[in-house]
């Protein structure tokens, strides 16, 4: 028997080169980067004009490769109606927002949703200010507002004609009596284009783009920060004097936490040096002798844990509703919950499922978590690791117990985000360093620290039985989902409200204790559920008798969204289960950030057990798309993101701290493990809506390959890391 | 050592310069015709199997200088004797192997004779790839002849008179070149003797893997024991193995196909390159040679092998960043040995928390072996990782030589039980000269 | 203590301790942040700079063992953002995020100086020491054989 292990011979089975055909040719503009507004005329917070007619565009989200940047001036400029390179894009001031009752809405960057939820209101901001340019133009002319053409970034009447900017001035005193609607999909001019490329992009060729980690204050030293070990302990006591004749070493600062139990986001108990370099504050704190009361967690580790959950899941867990009350959509309502278990109980055909598991695993961004403080009497100027710049200067100004107004928190590109930019403390460590020591500080947190205090994503377990009828389709279902306690949601997610259509159902859910903290991390819930529903429902088709695909055809016939996804899967990517001794292919679709993604994953397993993943296909119903480029590139980056925990992570608890804090113990998806081929196909739907697309190909590709395995070996994966199975 | 070994070669070649000349004269080689490429034709079949069995005969290793064109030559191969370089074997006409019948390779790779009917050097390893099998030297040479042709020129050899002097080999082939064929171990099964074949003819495993005379030939009887390759001590194999957790058939499998082994460690030197011929080779014939390994190895039970385990992990440093290990040194030069450990290693070679890391260094052969070559060239130029395992890159650690001699100092009496190595100092400097060549 | 390192193609005092590593030598001591800090061990390559023609990782070598060396940034492959693996960079749309992109040009960059036209598996065994969190690696081989074709034509 061998471990089953990700191949790095691919290419010699496949020798395409996935991102080939994505090869476009476009003009785009020379950025010197997002910087500070200019001195063009601001017709609203969202834009100013320049008097040469260059837009600038603000964007409240933050860039941490997704493609923000890029989409919020898109929108906008769709309904300016300006050529696209004339547009600058500028970061928004935080600062004017959050004093101005929250001037851009929102300033948050997560759950896919800047071009999904936010497209009404940002795209408005585009169309006011063009038609308060017609407004101005008319007025200047002395022609009627429905003879001003505004296109292209010119005004033209008749023989008349001027540039956006020349009415920029006056388009900013202009009040509309009523604001103009959006434009409907179909009347798009810039958006849905196919080679769009990102704003961002030559910055990040150079290394001009400037991440929290680059930023220089006058006079600023450097602080490495130490918090419990084990989550939720608390700070005892340190010897400084141990320590403060090392090299550079400054000053030690104790972090002090004023609650006993932390919020995701409370500064927690800790300490601090502060070193003229960080390496010298790193290498001092490492030895500096530190003294922790431990906490509740102390022997808490992955076994401990299972444990718990192996408890609890062999006895009945509480009942699970969806948001609407009913225990899925598309089903018939009033389904009596305790019926299922009589059913199951008479039925001579169930099939009992195994446990599953999903391990906890970290955000690992690349950029360590990193802030810049520089505090002074008068004023706080911050920059930071932060997927919501509103939210941060908030926390900053509470650390300090000042005032909003006088605090600044500058925007930088984020070296990645994945939602590790939440339920974090590192502003508040920068922040209090500073106002401490009297001096600037950078903050830069050790991978080491990163990992073990990162706002982890939670472990969930699970388990199903069912009852087959007749006709080999399950009759009912009762599942089993356990999670930890202080997010229970992420082990409920994609379970209660799965689309298919069984007719009795039961949904019970558990929670484990946990004292480590819990974060965001792309596709919450959907990426460790979907492996186990995914998975649950491969087993009740083979069960039955059925092809998985035509199983879950039939089972959500009449959901139009998930059948244009299940249909395409079926018809274009070759679909078979019988590939062959050694090869499969394997099926998942999850829905997730209001998008249904399929997936379809192609694998051979060698006599060695050498897993080779050749193919990853993606079907994609998201709704309106506005950057097809983007959305392929965020499909490919949230299938491998999410491939390589399946793949290679998860975290060690041992003694109650993660053990694993490296990249040498916490092992990630490097380019010779990546598939191959990785196809993406947008599947639109007739009735469109509006779906996120920075996460959802996450979800279906570990179960799309644990599937795709059981066929090529006839052994079922329940947990991961994949590379730790025996095949 | 390496000067007194030579002195006597020196002395022994020149006894046998005289009979060698003599045979030269009686048995001549003739020149075999030329033949034009375009005459040739190959099934698809022929020339698969012959890439992959290529691989086994690990040809493109030797045959490609760093950088240079696959199969074009020019790699320069420390010998004892002197530098000897690798040929053009890529079918061009003129610089390559262009012109050479079937029956021409053939006759070099058994008889060591070029198509002129010159003597190659036997570090070109004919005297085990005599015993490949027709049909496997005919799917070579069809795949061969179907590359690319390159134009590189030939490099020469840098060799002092008496080696300089090809007709000497005559003398050396007889009395050392066995020429008999590949005689299957009733003992044995199918696999495992495919595998037996495979090693003894085209893998030429033994050519590093066991000890050479002054001659420069592999010693009779004395197989597998061990021997020296480029610089680096080549590890005695199946029953000679000095591991202490006993290879398994997997374990061969892991290494042969990855260079990578959990508890014996990664591949180094010239096997990593063997290592990554393997990774692309046919599956069922690495596993035949793994298969045959671990028939002449002795059998370990699974209590030995955790406890085998269980004692190198013992000797793990701890996981937590600037804790030292727990233990009383009062040797002065081991203790700079355990500061520069702490300094400079500690930070990869500690408790394994997962399998992705390094494994325990008292687990293989570099700190095992009876020379430290194998653990200074790793710290000295690092480890470029074999292919299977490409996250397993260790950089070279720059240090000066008296903290390096301390390391492996340290590194012999930490981690194992051993007898400290003896000059280490002189393993050192022949490593700085060697690097400097 | 003053060190000489020769950075992109200047010598350059530097008042630092000879121990430090030469990546922090290279960022604060002297200002060039486009090399980044990812792990410390030399496991993601986001610090890789070329030193004396080849790809380094910075952040666990001490800045006095690059003395006297030839040491080379992302900062200095081009002074437009022109480089060959650059423009590949930008034609396919590599960066994501952006963070190791860096590290990955100039472990791009090193091998295409040493093999120009390199197959599948010697990029993926050049790139082998950089992760990418973005997962841009599909990317990333084909702008290498992308700049490839730059660089030839």
């Amino acid at each position: 028997m061998n471990k089953l292990q990700i191949s790095r011979r691919n290419f010699l089975r496949v020798s395409a080169s996935a991102a080939g055909g994505l090869m476009v040719s476009i003009h785009f503009p020379s950025m010197a980067g997002a910087q500070e507004m200019g001195g063009g005329a601001e017709i609203n917070a969202w834009l100013t004009i320049d008097p040469d007619n260059i837009v600038s565009i603000v964007t409240p989200q933050t860039e941490m490769g997704q493609g923000a940047f890029t989409a919020v001036p898109l929108m906008v400029a769709e309904e300016l109606n300006i050529p696209w390179e004339n547009v600058r894009h500028v970061f928004a001031d935080a600062n004017r927002h959050v004093n101005n009752d929250n001037l851009y809405t929102t300033t948050s960057t997560g759950g896919s949703t800047t071009v999904s939820r936010r497209h009404p209101y940002i795209m408005q901001a585009g169309a006011s200010a063009r038609e308060r340019l017609r407004v101005a133009a008319a007025n200047r002319w002395s022609v009627p507002l429905e003879s001003v053409v505004a296109e292209q970034g010119m005004l033209t009447s008749g023989d008349m004609q001027g540039t956006y900017g020349d009415f920029a001035a006056d388009a900013a005193e202009v009040t509309l009596e009523t604001e103009p609607a959006i434009k409907a999909y179909g009347d798009w001019w810039l958006l849905g284009k196919e080679d769009i490329k990102r704003l961002d992009i030559p910055l990040k060729t150079n290394g001009t783009a400037t991440y929290p980690i680059d930023v220089v204050v006058e006079g600023m030293v450097y602080a490495a920060c130490q918090a419990c070990p084990v989550p939720e302990g608390r700070l005892v006591s340190y010897d400084f004097d141990a320590v403060k004749d090392m090299p550079g070493v400054i000053a030690a600062v104790e972090l002090v936490q004023t609650k006993d139990v932390p919020s995701f986001t409370d500064l927690r108990s800790g300490v601090a040096i502060v070193a003229e370099s960080w390496y010298q504050a790193k290498n001092a704190l490492a030895v500096m002798p530190i003294t922790w009361d431990l906490g509740r967690g102390a022997s808490m580790s992955n076994e401990s844990m299972a444990a718990e959950a192996m408890q609890l899941i062999s006895q009945p867990g509480t009942v699970l509703l969806d948001e609407e009350g009913n225990i899925g959509r598309g089903l018939d309502q009033g389904v009596n919950h305790d019926a299922v278990y009589g059913i199951i109980e008479a039925s001579t055909n169930v099939v009992q499922g195994d446990v599953y598991h999903r391990p906890f695993e970290t955000h690992a961004t690349m950029m360590p978590p990193c802030a810049v403080a520089d505090v002074k009497e008068d004023r706080c100027d911050i920059w930071t690791f932060t997927q919501d710049i509103a939210r941060s200067l908030n926390e900053a100004a509470d650390q300090l117990g000042r005032d909003t107004t006088n605090v600044f928190l500058h925007q930088t590109y984020l070296g990645g985000g994945f939602g590790g930019g939440y339920n974090m403390d590192v502003h508040r460590q920068a922040a209090a360093i500073s106002a401490e020591i009297g001096r600037p500080v950078k903050v830069i947190r050790s991978r080491e620290e990163d990992i073990a205090q990162d706002s982890q994503r939670p472990p969930v377990w699970g388990t199903f039985t069912a009852a087959l009828g007749e006709d080999g389709l399950p009759e009912a279902l009762v599942t089993h989902f356990v999670g930890e306690e202080k997010m229970p949601a992420f082990a409920q997610r994609g379970v209660a409200n799965m689309p298919y259509l069984i007719p009795n159902r039961r949904h019970e859910n558990s929670s484990i204790q946990n004292h480590i903290p819990i974060g965001f991390h792309r596709a919450p819930g959907a990426n460790s559920t979907g492996f186990i529903v995914e998975q649950m429902v491969d087993e009740m088709a083979q069960a039955g008798g059925w092809d998985p695909l035509e199983w879950r055809l039939k089972l959500t016939e009449g959901n139009e969204p998930w059948q244009r996804v299940l249909l395409a899967m079926k018809e274009k990517s070759g679909w078979t289960t019988d590939m062959g001794d050694g090869e499969g292919m394997g099926c998942a679709v999850v829905e997730s950030h209001g998008t249904i993604a399929g997936c379809v994953a192609t694998v051979a397993v060698s006599r060695r057990g050498q897993l080779f993943i050749d193919k990853l296909q993606y079907f994609i119903n998201s709704g309106y798309v506005i950057s097809p480029l983007t959305a392929v590139e965020q499909a490919e980056s949230s299938a491998i993101w999410e491939m390589s925990h399946a793949m290679f992570g998860g975290l060690v608890i041992r003694d109650g701290r993660v053990v694993n804090t490296n990249f040498d113990s916490y092992t990630m998806m490097r380019m010779a493990d990546t598939p191959p081929v990785i196809e993406v196909s947008l599947e639109m739907s007739e009735d469109q809506w509006w779906g996120g697309l920075g996460e959802p190909t996450g979800p279906p590709t570990p179960p799309a390959v644990a599937n795709a395995i059981f066929y090529a070996t006839g052994t079922r994966v329940r947990s991961t890391p994949i590379a730790q199975a025996t095949l | 050592m390496r000067r007194l070994v030579r002195v006597i070669a020196v002395l022994l070649f020149v006894g046998v310069v005289a009979g060698g000349a003599a045979l030269y004269w009686a048995t001549s080689n003739p020149e075999l015709e030329p033949i034009e490429l375009a005459s040739l034709t190959f099934a698809d079949e022929e020339i698969e199997r012959g890439e992959l069995l290529a691989l086994v005969g690990d040809c493109s290793a030797c045959h490609t200088a760093p950088g240079g064109e696959e199969n074009a030559g020019g790699l320069a191969l420390p010998t004892p004797f002197g530098t000897i370089y690798s040929t053009n074997i890529t079918p061009d006409p003129d610089t390559g192997i262009g012109r050479w019948s079937y029956e021409a390779f053939a006759r070099a790779m058994r008889q060591g004779l070029d198509r002129e009917g010159n003597h190659l050097y036997p570090a070109f390893p004919y005297d085990n790839f005599v015993k490949t099998r027709e049909e496997d030297l005919r799917a070579i040479y069809a795949y061969l002849m179907t590359r690319p042709a390159v134009a590189a020129e030939d490099q020469q050899n840098e060799l002092p008179f008496p080696f300089s002097f090809r007709p000497v080999l005559a003398g050396w082939k007889l009395l050392f070149l066995d020429d008999s064929p590949f005689v299957p171990d009733p003992a044995l099964d199918d696999e495992q003797n495919h595998g037996a074949y495979l090693a003894a003819s085209l893998g030429h495993c033994g050519a590093c893997h066991s000890p050479r005379n002054a001659f420069g030939a592999v010693i009779g009887g004395r197989d597998y024991e061990g021997g020296e390759a480029e610089g680096w001590a080549a590890p005695p194999l199946g029953p000679h193995s000095i591991s202490p957790v006993g290879w398994t058939l997997d374990d061969y499998a892991d290494y042969l196909f990855d260079g990578w082994s959990e508890f014996h460690g990664i591949a180094g030197g010239p096997m990593t390159a063997v290592a990554d011929h393997l990774y692309y080779a046919d599956e069922d014939d690495v596993f035949a040679m793994a298969a045959w390994l671990d028939a002449i190895t002795p059998a370990q039970d699974d209590a030995e092998r955790e406890a085998a385990i269980a004692a190198a992990e013992e000797l793990d440093w701890p996981a937590v960043e600037g804790t030292m290990f727990d233990e009383e040194i009062t040797d002065p030069a081991l203790i700079e040995g355990r500061d520069v450990f702490a300094a400079r290693c500690a930070r990869c070679h500690k408790e394994r928390i997962g399998p992705s890391q390094p494994y325990s260094l008292g687990l293989g052969y570099a700190a095992l072996a009876p020379t430290p070559r194998n653990l200074i060239n790793a710290v000295r130029e690092g480890i470029v990782p074999p292919f299977g395992v490409a996250e397993r890159k260790m950089e070279a650690v720059a240090m000066s030589d008296e903290q390096l001699a301390a390391l492996v100092a340290y590194v012999r009496w930490h981690f194992t039980d051993e007898p400290a190595w003896q000059s280490i100092e002189d393993a050192i400097s022949d490593h700085g000269a060697e690097a400097g060549r | 203590m003053a060190i000489t390192l020769n950075i992109n193609g200047e010598d350059r005092s530097l008042d630092i301790d000879p121990q430090m590593p030469l990546l922090w030598a290279i960022r604060e001591a002297a200002g060039l942040t486009g090399t980044k800090f990812g792990c410390g061990i030399a496991q993601c390559g986001n610090c890789t700079v070329i030193i004396d023609g080849n790809a380094v990782r910075s952040c666990n070598q001490p800045a006095a063992t690059a003395a006297g060396k030839s040491i080379r940034t992302i900062e200095s492959i081009s002074e437009n953002n022109d480089h060959p693996v650059q423009q590949a960079w930008q034609e396919l749309t590599v960066p994501q995020c952006g963070y190791c992109q860096s590290g990955q040009i100039m472990s791009a960059v090193a091998l295409l100086e040493k093999s120009p036209n390199p197959s599948d598996r010697e990029i993926d065994q050049a790139m082998a020491g950089n992760i990418c969190r973005c997962g841009t690696y599909p990317r990333i081989r084909a702008a290498i054989h992308r700049a490839a074709e730059i660089s030839s034509s």
